[in-house]
């Protein structure tokens, strides 16, 4: 079983959202984007056992702001007479279920949607009590001296939540089968090392040894009691220590008859839950306590003593203990990457994937900053959260792509995304370009046209490292709809010359999110000459070929070379053939140029037409 | 406390009665307390579902919100939270479809008094079991009612009291909400239509005698009510309003709809069934435009329209996605003979368990009993009785029934008995009736001999002739004796 199907409303940053899932998950996408909201909405449905448990009661915060603030504009706006037009948010999450096992069919038969039971569904809602009187509620709002939408109050005291199965709000879900199905949900700012010390029910730790069979423990507690027999009795250094503070005692304080003054040693009570509380763990061959570790391999202890447990499960048969049966689990771990080095990373997420895989009682779900664990995953099993204007979007990363046809797109994409670990999935904006030159210059051409930096935008330069733009366009055309610009010479003067234009022309319909913009010469390097071929540029183009050519006499030859120019502008193809050979150091040249003088080189016409196009 | 009358709605057909009274229920919601319940009490599973389906398109139906069958009502309110506190029930209730009249007339013929003794004997070991026969559960109610106590929490616990289709409450049922509304903390709103009245039935089959219309509750008790009548029909055009109203003896309704052009009342001259359906059909092609087109043919036997192709029976009992495992465990506690629980303790199962097992015999396709049989005992491992008279094939059959997904495809033609009709609309409808003498029963125009009907035959052709929007045919299974083919004359009936 697993959830196939999510729909969030108006929770948090969710106005609308509604996505699909597979049996294993993962969820990139930029920060900020509601991928934790996400997995705490799927939370507000199933109850947790072993991770944190989260309240069903919503707050105010817990609501879509923009849906609340148009809600109380409402309110306030007394020329709305008829109240039907003023309706109060409600947050709803629903879950589609499916690939049922028969014992779990029993358990989610009363909240299927097809008569064939399998397919179900569980709606939690979060909305107005039926008895709450919204118009007197309003015309009570609206006496305000000074009404303004920001004073108005949020009735959030008249809201109560409902958990239903299938299409029949009432149809409330049976708490006794819902606790069945579970969730555990390691966020990202989970505390390892707290949780391995099993001091308190509310641990990790404690709560696994709890769950196994307590009478095997029986011979640690005879062994606990001769102890605590030998600590109360027969150690003649206590029992001195005793009878001097008894001795005191009796002195300091007096004594009624309803109380003893008298003192005791304890070592620890005789119940078990008491014994296990003193367990801690310790790791690695010389053994050192959790306490001494490192965050990183807390961590990853963390998710494996979760993870045991978790697949323990299949053992534990519904007969035995009916209480604790647990039918199916849905895990989400979030940034697993947390404190772990990327070779650290490499090998969770090559290994993570399989631990799922064919378990009908497990769903997984990662969340994910890490271009390390990214790239290890199966890209079929990846989903990208974005936004687009004001809503978020998902869209799985092959959607739209076929196996067969798209094989090359899909391959291409899973080398490239490895050996780059790059992060367009997190970005919000992309830059398409050809080779190093232009990924290099490109961060500072940026800050040049749009007065603002790369990183603020949350942009990406993706170097193609050659004109494979393709691959990249289809997962944007097929759903991944952020804007992207690519960046792609001419080759007028080559066999190839077709090439820019028909890729110009395939996108054409999707102008909205992706920009081709072409050289108005042959190449990138033409063009940046003949932008710069005279005034300031002209100098400083000549400075770097200066820079660039390392041997003396070169450089005396650049000499010649600005003293023959005089005032004239440069000959970009006569330049050019200067630079052929060394494109790359002259780039890091230009950089350098530009990093000390923002204004000393002019950005080709076509970069700046394709920057705009990004930032309009 | 001097309670405040209730309310009853005489509604005629058409009149958009169960709507009402969904926006009424939706009025009194705000209103309703956090720990009290409003019940609106159906006579169908069908009618239960359809308002909830309308309740919810209005408003989320909160958890103290009951609405169900008259028989679901007795027993959440009264017979499960109280029988076996009084000493009435064992403990763990099952309910079955058991008639004792029948049992008890086998035994002792017409020897009426060694036949009630026996039946009490019979239902106090059934009792002492935890078994309590459908027909029992309003008798079981109304000694549970007498009980002040129970009066005063039952009616502490009912804010509102909703009853569609009331004048089908018998008075055993009608002297139960009396008394809750006598206690003065409930509220209550019925709403019915006497000359819909179909319900004789139920007496007869457990030996009873049936009351006169006059002596039903909603005409009996009319001046406890606060009466508001409907005259409203906003189903069928007035060409069939006008002939409907020459047999009704409660009210005289006014279309809403208005003269519709080709609207009418036809008579189908031909006596062979398929004849019949076929000049039916022809006739009616005109209609196939309307909004919602659906042709219903209908008489008193189920079975009548068997051998005519295409046609859809409607089932009372539609059961919605998410009580059919609940269904498919019940047809294992009736095969078996023990409830759930029973069940449970004797095969070592928990609940779970037996919902696996349930989902086990939901899944596989069977083709024919003996499969059945085989799976049930083998792979479910649960003992089926062989006593005699028992026969679980019927159970199998209600499974398979069950089982049998509605198409979903656009339907036109359905059938169903007159009985079951009731509440549901066509665009076109076709009454068949088997006799001259059935016939002559539903075209009686009298209303001294309307009201003295005891056994609904007459009232059975107003509730088939009001189901139409535009077009009524009237059929007979025999050629037409001439006082028939006057009374049709007279009733402007055209012949075809």
């Amino acid at each position: 079983m697993y959830i196939y199907k999510l729909k969030i409303q108006n929770y948090r940053n969710f106005s609308s959202l509604e996505l699909d899932l597979q049996p294993f998950t993962l969820i990139i996408g930029e920060n900020n984007i509601g991928k934790t909201n996400l997995l705490n909405a799927i939370g507000l449905i199933f109850s947790q056992e072993i991770t944190i448990f989260k309240k069903r009661f919503l707050e105010i915060d817990d609501f879509n702001y923009d849906i609340v603030t148009a809600f109380k504009e409402k309110v306030a706006n007394p020329s709305i007479k008829d109240f039907s037009e003023i309706t109060l948010p409600i947050v709803k999450v629903e879950v589609f279920l499916q690939d049922f096992t028969d014992e779990q069919a029993a358990i989610v038969a009363d909240w299927c949607i097809n008569r064939e039971l399998t397919e179900a569904k569980i709606v939690y809602e979060f909305s107005p009590q039926v008895s709450f009187k919204k118009d007197e509620w309003i015309l009570k709002q609206r006496e305000r001296a000074n009404l303004d939408w920001q004073t108005v109050d949020f009735p959030i005291d008249a809201y109560e939540y409902t958990i239903y199965g299938g299409n029949d709000t009432s149809n409330r879900c049976d708490m006794y089968f819902l606790r069945m199905l579970k969730m555990e949900f390691l966020d990202a700012l989970r505390d390892a090392k707290k949780e391995l010390v099993a001091n308190s029910d509310s641990r990790l730790l404690y709560k696994i040894l709890n769950r196994k069979e307590l009478s095997n423990y029986d011979k640690i507690k005879e062994i606990l009691g001769n102890l605590s027999k030998e600590l109360k009795e027969d150690n003649q250094n206590l029992k001195d220590i005793k009878e001097d503070v008894n001795k005191l005692l009796e002195k300091v304080s007096l004594a009624d008859t309803d109380t003893e003054n008298k003192i005791d040693f304890d070592f620890t009570s005789p119940e078990t839950s008491e014994i296990l509380k003193k367990l801690g763990l310790t790791y690695g061959s010389n053994p050192i306590s959790i306490e001494r570790n490192g965050l990183g391999r807390n961590n990853l202890l963390y998710i494996s003593l979760l993870l045991s447990q978790i697949l323990e499960e299949e053992k534990i048969k519904a007969e035995q203990k009916i209480r604790d049966f647990t039918a199916f689990r849905f895990i989400a771990i979030e940034e697993p990457e947390a404190h772990l080095h990327p070779n650290l990373q490499n090998h969770l997420a090559e290994n993570i994937e399989e631990i799922g895989k064919d378990k009908k009682h497990l769903q997984l779900i990662l969340t994910s900053h890490s271009s390390h664990i990214t790239s290890k995953l199966s890209l079929a099993n990846t989903l990208v959260l974005f936004r687009e204007r004001n809503s978020i979007k998902s869209h799985y990363i092959l959607n739209g792509l076929n196996t067969e046809k798209d094989k090359d797109s899909i391959n291409y994409l899973a080398k490239y995304l490895d050996a780059t670990k790059s992060t367009m999935f997190f970005s919000r904006k992309l830059i398409l370009v050809e080779g190093i030159a232009e990924q290099l210059l490109m961060p500072k051409f940026f800050e040049k046209v749009t007065d603002r930096t790369l990183e603020k935008e949350n942009c990406t330069v993706i170097n193609v490292n050659g004109v494979a733009f393709e691959h990249f366009l289809k997962v944007i055309k097929n759903g991944f709809f952020v804007k992207c610009v690519v960046f792609t010479d001419s080759d007028t003067t080559k066999k190839t010359k077709n090439r820019a234009p028909t890729l110009k022309r395939a996108y054409a319909s999707l102008d909205s999110f992706i920009d081709v913009q072409i050289t108005t010469k042959e190449t990138f390097e033409k063009d940046l000459i003949e932008s710069n071929k005279s005034g300031m540029g002209k100098n400083a183009l000549l400075d770097i070929l200066e820079k660039t050519k390392k041997k003396l006499s070169n450089r005396k030859k650049v000499a010649t070379f600005r003293t023959s120019l005089g005032t004239n502008d440069i000959d970009v193809n006569a330049f050019f053939t200067e630079i052929e050979n060394y494109k790359s150091e002259f780039a890091f040249n230009l950089l350098d140029k530009m990093n000390e003088d923002l204004n000393s080189i002019n950005v080709p016409t076509y970069i700046q037409n394709g920057l705009n196009f990004l930032i309009k | 406390m001097k309670a405040e009358k209730p309310t009853l709605v005489i509604a005629g057909a058409g009149s958009g009665k169960t709507t009402n009274m969904v926006k009424e229920i939706v009025k009194c919601l705000p209103e309703l307390e956090p720990h009290r319940f409003l019940a609106a009490i159906t006579y169908t599973n069908a009618a239960t579902n359809s308002i909830k389906e309308r309740l919810s398109r209005h408003t989320k139906i909160p958890a103290n919100v009951f609405v169900g069958t008259i028989d679901a009502f007795f027993n959440k309110f009264l017979v499960l939270p109280y029988a076996t506190l009084f000493d009435i029930a064992q403990i763990d209730k099952i309910f079955i479809g058991l008639n004792i009249e029948t049992i008890a007339k086998e035994k002792f013929g017409n020897d009426f008094k060694n036949k009630n003794l026996y039946k009490r004997s019979l239902l106090n070991s059934l009792f002492k079991k935890g078994i309590i026969p459908f027909s029992q559960i309003s008798e079981i109610s109304e000694q549970l009612i007498v009980n002040q106590k129970i009066r005063e929490v039952v009616s502490k616990r009912l804010q509102f009291l909703f009853v569609d289709e009331f004048q089908d409450t018998n008075t055993q049922e009608f002297k139960i909400f009396d008394k809750i509304h006598k206690t003065g903390k409930t509220k209550l709103y019925k709403v019915g239509d006497a000359e819909q009245y179909i319900m004789s039935f139920r007496f007869h089959l457990e030996g009873k005698r049936a009351p006169v219309i006059s002596k039903i509750p909603i005409i009996q008790y009319q001046k406890k009510f606060n009466v508001c009548s409907n005259s409203d029909n906003n189903r069928c055009s007035s060409q069939i309003t006008t002939f409907i109203n020459n047999f009704n003896t409660q009210l005289q309704q006014v279309s809403s709809r208005g003269s519709i052009e080709n609207s009418g009342v036809f008579f189908i001259s031909q006596t062979d069934l398929q004849q019949i359906t076929s000049t039916y059909r022809d006739a009616t092609e005109i209609w196939k435009d309307e909004p919602d087109f659906k042709r219903f043919y209908l008489a008193f036997e189920n079975k009548t329209f068997d051998d005519i192709s295409g046609l859809i029976k409607i089932s009372n009992e539609s059961k919605k996605n998410h009580h059919l495992l609940s269904e498919v465990i019940l047809i294992i506690t009736k095969i078996v003979g023990l409830n759930s629980k029973q069940i449970c303790e004797k095969y070592n199962i928990n609940t779970i368990q037996l919902r696996t097992l349930a989902i086990k015999l939901w899944k596989k396709d069977f083709a024919n009993f003996g499969e059945f049989k085989t799976c049930f005992e083998t792979d479910l491992g649960l003992h089926i009785p062989t006593e005699e008279n028992f026969e679980p094939e019927k159970f199998y059959n209600e499974l398979q029934a069950l089982k049998v997904i509605p198409n979903n495809q656009k339907q036109t033609e359905y059938t169903t008995t007159i009985h079951k009709s009731k509440g549901l609309e066509a665009t076109c409808v076709l009454v068949v009736a088997k006799k001259n003498n059935e016939l002559a029963h539903w075209l009686e125009t009298d209303t001294r001999k309307r009201l003295d009907d005891k056994n609904d035959t007459k009232r059975l052709g107003f509730v088939a002739f009001s189901r139409a929007k535009v077009a009524l045919y009237i059929a007979c299974l025999e050629e037409l004796t001439p006082t028939n083919k006057d009374k049709l004359r007279e009733l402007n009936v055209v012949t075809i």
